[in-house]
């Protein structure tokens, strides 16, 4: 229960901090709380089976580098990138209370953390349990994975509604949260390599939680400037 | 939807990802100091 519990915790607290400030004009909780659902039904029904069983994945994809990386964005990146999208786009999108182009970024974070919990429990259930120490920061780097690349894929779902964008608008951001996904995994198996010292085989699983910390700060800090900038220039030509 | 609402920004939502960021190193760091300060004993039924 320890380690189940444990893959809980990230999407509470985001959605903790949410609630608390969430308050001048507050997004229904019922809506949050549904998008969260519906992404991690989406990873438990579609995405994990799908990656795990249909693709096998942990059969190919660690082969060389190159299969890393592309499968690692046309695989696993494009499924889970467009069942978060899916989980938005096809709930809350149509709805009169996706309001404003931050929305989008919102209600992705939900559907990516509720698809991160779902990856997390997975994780710990098919380990039989995990260490304490190194299962609780690859559940801490799984959710600052995930909330950073829907992030990114909330981006192009508030300007899609609220701007007439082109029809490739929307599979770019797909395709951008996909490749980042999938660099970010390559890169995250590159720096939490087991490494032979004298003393034996030592991971470094701490390097995955600073590049997680780092890419959804990055991430993060991105969204924000993209945002202020198309609403300053959209103020201008009003 | 309104004009005024399409150029709105819900401020809050970059605190919310920051605080989530700095909260999970934060809990991150607890769960592995009392880990390595009280090294609990899990059965498999209670871990799992």
């Amino acid at each position: 229960m320890t380690g189940v519990f444990l893959a809980i915790v990230p999407a509470a607290i985001w959605l903790v901090f949410f609630y608390l400030q969430d308050r001048a004009e507050p997004e229904p909780k019922g809506f949050v709380l549904g998008v969260f659902a519906l992404g991690a039904l989406l990873a438990a029904g579609v995405g994990i089976p799908l990656v795990n069983n249909v693709f096998r994945t942990s059969h190919w994809i660690y082969t060389d580098t190159l299969t890393t990386i592309l499968g690692g964005i046309l695989v696993v990146g494009f499924t889970q990138e467009f069942l978060k999208y899916a989980a938005v786009r096809y709930s809350i999108y149509n709805s009169g209370e996706f309001d404003e182009p931050t929305d989008g970024v919102i209600y992705a974070t939900a559907a990516g953390l509720g698809y991160a919990t779902v990856l997390n429990i997975q994780f710990v259930v098919s380990n039989g349990g995990v260490d304490l120490g190194a299962g609780v920061i690859r559940i801490a780097v799984v959710a600052l994975a995930q909330a950073a690349f829907s992030g990114i894929t909330g981006y192009f779902l508030g300007r899609a509604k609220f701007e007439s964008e082109q029809i490739w608008w929307m599979p770019l951001g797909i395709t951008l949260a996909a490749i980042f996904n999938g660099i970010f995994n390559w890169l995250q198996g590159i720096v939490t390599q087991p490494r032979i010292t004298l003393s034996g085989t030592t991971t470094n699983t701490w390097m995955g939680l600073v590049l997680a910390s780092a890419v959804a700060l990055a991430t993060t800090g991105l969204i924000l400037w993209l945002v202020r900038r198309n609403l300053k220039s959209m103020q201008a030509g009003k | 939807m309104s004009d005024a609402n399409a150029l709105h920004e819900r401020k809050h939502v970059w605190r919310d990802e920051i605080l989530l960021i700095v909260s999970l190193i934060v809990f991150v760091g607890i769960v592995y100091t009392l880990d390595g300060t009280l090294q609990p004993a899990f059965t498999s039924s209670t871990f799992y």
